[in-house]
């Protein structure tokens, strides 16, 4: 009887352990739920402020806004953004157009400004980090350059590739206007990690005197296996897209951007058209010829509806030019302008 | 005999009773975590919803600076400016880019109006996307001006804004 007892007592105790155990491991896991919700809750907020940050470059062209992310790391691609911590779905901004880096950690750095075609016609918004590093190969075009990037980011003019040595960027990229140096130029960043160490080819083509508002072509390096390997190009033209092509990540998602800009620019240029239409029957500009610049905004529409390429960009180019020549001429002998 | 049977079965209740209790606050823990972490995601999902809608103010300023409205001279936009014909144009253009505009806009209701020559505001809706049951309406209202191309003059205006939440 005794040692039944005995049995029994021992039995309630594994049973009183087990119970125990079990609550033990409910608070725990209970406890961690709660954390990473905390965190999740912290996530959502960043990515509120993100977005609001986006809002406000929008709002305020040519302004610079600094953001920190206490830790968070952001995932961009061109159109959505993640917290690269958290679980939860991304944001998508379909009518923004962001360049930026594919991942930007701890504080955000954003610009705007007007893409110019010839009149001031989109927002292109830019983000970068302080910690993404951006080197000039010291050239006439590259200070005439600098002296348009924002003031907040991470930018120097370097004399050599062999003149930087990174200490807390996780990306670096090199801007050169001339030849493709090899890595082993490039002294201690040599062995900087693959695919965070890239490097751009800028060629100025047309209207050098203008630059940065003149037409040109950016080639893409990545540092893959000792070599700069080339990952595309794309075609600048003007101050506002080159910025673009210096902050995107890649040649692709420049162009993802564009295909976006392309149809905001119908709407914008649709307006233009049917505005210089109605003007032109005005008395006060019977005097005025309007048939050539209602043309080139013709043109200017139908080139919007092929795809963003070299092609396309460079006849946008020279429409804008002949544009800003016919808006010129119509001030000149008095006549309401288009822009 | 009998006493110690009576004091066996006396403990065994009281183990018994422990035992009880302890899968009864396990059980009340397990509620209490499933109500908890309920609430939690809710509260998230919620928040995550908010992240994705401008705000009121937002839209409007948003409205303020879109170019393809704006007066310009020489590419330089005229603050709080609207032209005329770009106003005209607008109007089609909203119809034939709805799910563009309506993106941008959301729920809101956008009216431009001009006082004629006698002092009489007229009134046109450039864009109106109601909110069926909405909880909450705001109205923004502010001078403007209306740059006629025509008679090359600067006429006052008001634009209206109403937002659905």
């Amino acid at each position: 009887m005794a040692k039944k007892a005995e049995i029994s007592l021992t039995f309630s105790w594994i049973y009183v352990a087990v119970i125990g155990a079990m609550i033990m491991i409910g608070a725990a896991f209970f406890l961690m739920n709660i954390q990473k919700e905390a965190k999740e809750s912290f996530y959502v907020d960043a990515k509120k402020y993100v977005y609001n940050l986006m809002n406000q470059l929008n709002q305020i062209p040519n302004s610079e806004k600094s953001l920190n992310m206490q830790g968070a790391d952001l995932e961009l691609a061109c159109d959505s953004f993640s917290i690269k911590q958290s679980e939860r779905s991304a944001v998508t901004f379909p009518h923004e157009f962001i360049f930026s880096p594919d991942l930007i950690k701890s504080t955000l750095i954003g610009y705007s400004d007007f893409l110019e075609i010839p009149m001031k016609s989109v927002r292109l918004s830019y983000l970068t980090s302080p910690y993404m590093k951006y080197l000039f190969l010291d050239s006439m075009e590259s200070n005439i350059l600098v002296k348009f990037l924002p003031e907040l980011i991470s930018k120097d003019i370097i004399s050599s590739y062999s003149g930087f040595s990174s200490k807390e960027q996780y990306k670096v990229r090199y801007v050169t206007f001339g030849d493709i140096p090899s890595v082993s130029e490039l002294g201690s960043m040599a062995s900087f990690k693959d695919g965070d160490l890239t490097l751009l080819k800028i060629e100025v083509i047309e209207d050098m005197d203008k630059f940065p508002d003149s037409y040109g072509k950016v080639k893409y390096y990545s540092k893959k296996r000792g070599e700069f390997e080339s990952t595309g190009e794309v075609f600048f033209i003007d101050r506002a897209s080159l910025i673009a092509a210096i902050y995107s990540e890649s040649s692709d998602f420049y162009y993802c951007n564009f295909e976006k800009i392309y149809p905001r620019l119908k709407i914008t240029f649709d307006i233009e058209k049917d505005r210089l239409a109605a003007i032109s029957q005005f008395n006060n500009a019977k005097q005025c010829n309007y048939n050539t610049i209602i043309g080139l905004t013709d043109q200017m529409l139908s080139q919007l509806n092929d795809k963003p390429n070299g092609i396309t960009l460079q006849k946008i180019y020279s429409l804008k030019e002949k544009i800003r020549i016919e808006n010129r001429y119509l001030e000149r002998i008095s006549c309401p302008v288009q822009y | 005999m009998k006493k110690s049977k009576i004091l066996a079965k006396k403990a065994q209740l009281e183990i018994m009773q422990t035992a009880f209790v302890l899968l009864i606050v396990l059980m009340l823990f397990i509620v209490g975590f499933i109500f908890l972490m309920s609430k939690y995601t809710r509260d998230l999902k919620s928040k995550g919803d908010d992240s994705v809608v401008l705000n009121d103010i937002n839209r409007y300023q948003i409205l303020n600076f879109l170019p393809e409205l704006k007066c310009s001279h020489n590419g330089v936009f005229i603050y709080e400016c609207y032209d005329k014909e770009k106003l005209e144009s607008f109007k089609t253009q909203i119809i034939a880019n709805d799910l563009f505009y309506k993106d941008i806009f959301g729920y809101s209701k956008l009216t431009i109006g001009e006082y004629d020559n006698s002092g009489i505001l007229i009134e046109a809706i450039i864009f109106d996307n109601p909110k069926p049951e909405y909880l909450n309406k705001m109205f923004i209202s502010h001078p403007i001006i209306i740059y006629d191309n025509e008679k090359k003059l600067a006429d006052e205006g008001v634009m209206s804004l109403e937002i659905y939440d």
